[in-house]
């Protein structure tokens, strides 16, 4: 034990092995638990909600917090509670179908990368790297100059933004399992690398993988809140948690809750999402060193 | 060695050019005419071809492409912006000034933020100003850029009476009320990548803590500040300065994100609004720009790593 790290400092005893063992499991578990609370909130709020998204309510604009508008009421005098409800849903599916496209194309690049042929390895590495360079903003900026402002210009930016990342997760999984006894052995009696990609190197970063899905959502609902606001995110249409937050913007002065409540829950789910992957990373940490330390 | 440094600006280089490639012919596929655009659909036709002429509309892609490139290195023939009807070089310029200083002084509270929170951290490892201090750290990354800014305007209107906007300033003219304007924004641009800076010095730190000559710096009875400032500091440098230099090219974009934000006159406007009203010469130069500039802080972080750490040498690839 030395003098900087956060375990037992040197002069007290070591801590009962039982609850070091389990610390990211319980993270886990608050973790989840969290994330399950939100998901059935935003579901129960959308379903028992007696008020549609763009629907303009009698209070007023601007109402302040009663029983009938639990979170008052925006400048255009919706429902802000339900908005926000309405709005979750387009955000989420966006980020989860770009996570998507972008594990399908993160894990082509890397195995071609890892296991391709000398040019088209060559290739695919030069591309992850430019991929990696540049920033999901950048390249939805490109793309909605391109296309137009939408869903599709947004889901292929966010899918190209986070390609990099699994890119490289599965990569790394690739070159440093390849030479171990058990993958030669299956090389030996005729395995195609495609098989050994699915049956063995997938299962061994299953782990990794979630963390990086973890972290690679959170960072999905983030970009994505930021290209609403910016006007190039998703159609105007759709009540965006981004968008919510740039209306609030004109009113910031004499109504802040158009700005907190849309705020609070994105924050929230951000860091649930992220909490969610750093508990699961550290259960990997922990079992890393379970394993050198038997 | 210096084959090394060759052999990486020669791939930046070549990315550099395959950008610029992209970008160009990217912008080029577009259909549409940019005469009319510029025009307006009812426009006579010798007005129109005297647009084609001078953006020459009618010569080989090849040309074009030098055309294009070219406008960026000399002012002979500019490239035009379609709505503002002025060179787009003329138009960047204006407004580097203050994106650059912008970029800046978030980089420099970056580094006032970062490092002695870590180091501060790190010396009361485990305890509450450890936790609290990486609480709120985590609390700022989870924020997107924007968010942060309308956070910080809403507690700098209410508490302080800074932030009053619509002023344009110059630096030469009056530094201390530019520094003061600029002062909330490039702080907005600053804390969320100051929570990255620090939680990447925060783990090197602990790493370079748990080696064995901590322990025996310490056997040798030095006070655990001096082994912190002196032994442990100087090797968790190393990623940091990789981790700062990741961070940059976040901070280029969130300095963009952050302007529209405060409406800044910078180049952050200019690029959403050029994005806005599809004027295409302007979004393709800019894109350009940034990308350019993203691209070439990472090989220079690489270099630097290089540079620093020998070891890094043998490998052959970037992932660390």
């Amino acid at each position: 034990m030395t003098a900087f790290t956060t375990k037992a400092n040197p002069l007290s005893g070591p801590r009962p092995l039982q609850i070091q063992k389990s610390l990211g499991r319980r993270h886990l578990l608050w973790a989840l638990s969290a994330l399950i609370i939100l998901v059935l909130f935003l579901i129960g709020v959308r379903l028992l909600t007696p008020y549609s998204p763009e629907e303009i309510c009698p209070e007023g604009t601007l109402a302040g917090i009663s029983l009938s508008h639990p979170l008052g009421t925006d400048h255009l005098a919706r429902d802000i509670l339900t908005r926000i409800a309405y709005g979750a849903f387009p955000s989420f599916a966006l980020a989860a179908l770009s996570i998507v496209f972008a594990i399908i194309l993160g894990f082509t690049l890397g195995a071609l990368s890892a296991y391709g042929l000398g040019p088209l390895s060559w290739l695919s590495l030069r591309l992850i790297d430019l991929l990696f360079a540049f920033p999901s903003i950048l390249s939805a900026m490109l793309f909605a100059a391109i296309l137009g402002s939408g869903f599709r210009s947004c889901l292929i930016a966010l899918s190209l933004a986070f390609a990099p990342s699994f890119a490289r997760v599965i990569r790394s999984s690739i070159l440093q399992h390849r030479q171990e006894n058990f993958i030669l052995r299956l090389e030996l009696a005729g395995a195609k690398p495609i098989y050994l990609l699915v049956s063995q190197f997938l299962p061994l970063i299953f782990r990794d993988l979630l963390t990086a899905i973890g972290i690679g959502l959170a960072n999905a609902i983030l970009a994505e809140s930021t290209l609403s606001y910016l006007g190039i995110g998703l159609p105007q249409r759709l009540p965006s948690w981004g968008r919510m937050l740039k209306d609030a913007q004109s009113s910031l002065y004499y109504a802040p809750q158009l700005l907190l409540a849309p705020a609070a829950f994105l924050i929230y789910s951000v860091l649930v999402l992220f909490a969610l992957s750093d508990a699961l990373a550290t259960i990997q940490a922990e079992r890393q060193r379970q394993r050198q330390d038997s | 060695m210096l084959g090394f440094y060759l052999k990486k600006i020669l791939a930046l280089l070549a990315t550099l050019f395959s950008l610029s490639v992209i970008l160009f012919l990217t912008f080029y596929w577009i259909p549409g005419d940019p005469a009319l655009i510029m025009l307006g659909p009812s426009a006579s036709q010798e007005a129109i071809d005297q647009i084609h002429e001078e953006i020459g509309y009618d010569q080989a892609i090849w040309d074009q492409y030098r055309h294009n490139i070219g406008s960026y290195f000399s002012t002979s023939k500019p490239l035009l912006s379609y709505r503002l009807h002025r060179p787009v070089r003329e138009l960047i310029h204006e407004r580097l000034g203050l994106s650059l200083s912008l970029m800046l002084l978030a980089l420099v509270w970056i580094l006032l933020i970062s490092l002695p929170l870590a180091l501060l951290a790190t010396y009361h490892a485990g305890r509450f100003l450890d936790r609290a201090i990486g609480l709120s750290m985590r609390l700022f990354l989870s924020l997107p850029a924007f968010l942060m800014a309308l956070f910080l305007a809403l507690f700098f209107s209410f508490v302080l009476h800074w932030y009053r906007p619509g002023q344009s300033l110059s630096p030469v003219r009056d530094l201390i009320p530019y520094l003061k304007a600029l002062l909330l924004p490039s702080l907005a641009v600053a804390l969320p990548r100051a929570a990255q800076a620090y939680q990447f010095l925060r783990s090197a730190l602990e790493h370079a803590g748990r080696q064995d000559f901590v322990k025996t710096a310490r056997a040798k009875g030095a006070s655990r500040r001096r082994i912190l400032l002196r032994h442990v500091l100087r090797n968790a440098l190393v990623p940091y300065v990789t981790a700062i230099s990741l961070v940059l090219s976040e901070l280029i974009l969130g300095t963009l994100v952050v302007e529209q934000v405060f409406s800044l006159p910078g180049l952050g406007q200019l690029l959403f609004m050029s994005v806005a009203q599809r004027d295409f010469p302007l979004a393709q130069s800019l894109l350009l720009c940034l990308a350019v500039s993203i691209v070439s802080i990472n090989t220079l972080a690489d270099l630097i790593n290089i540079s620093i750490d020998p070891r890094l040498r043998r490998t052959k690839e970037i992932f660390s």
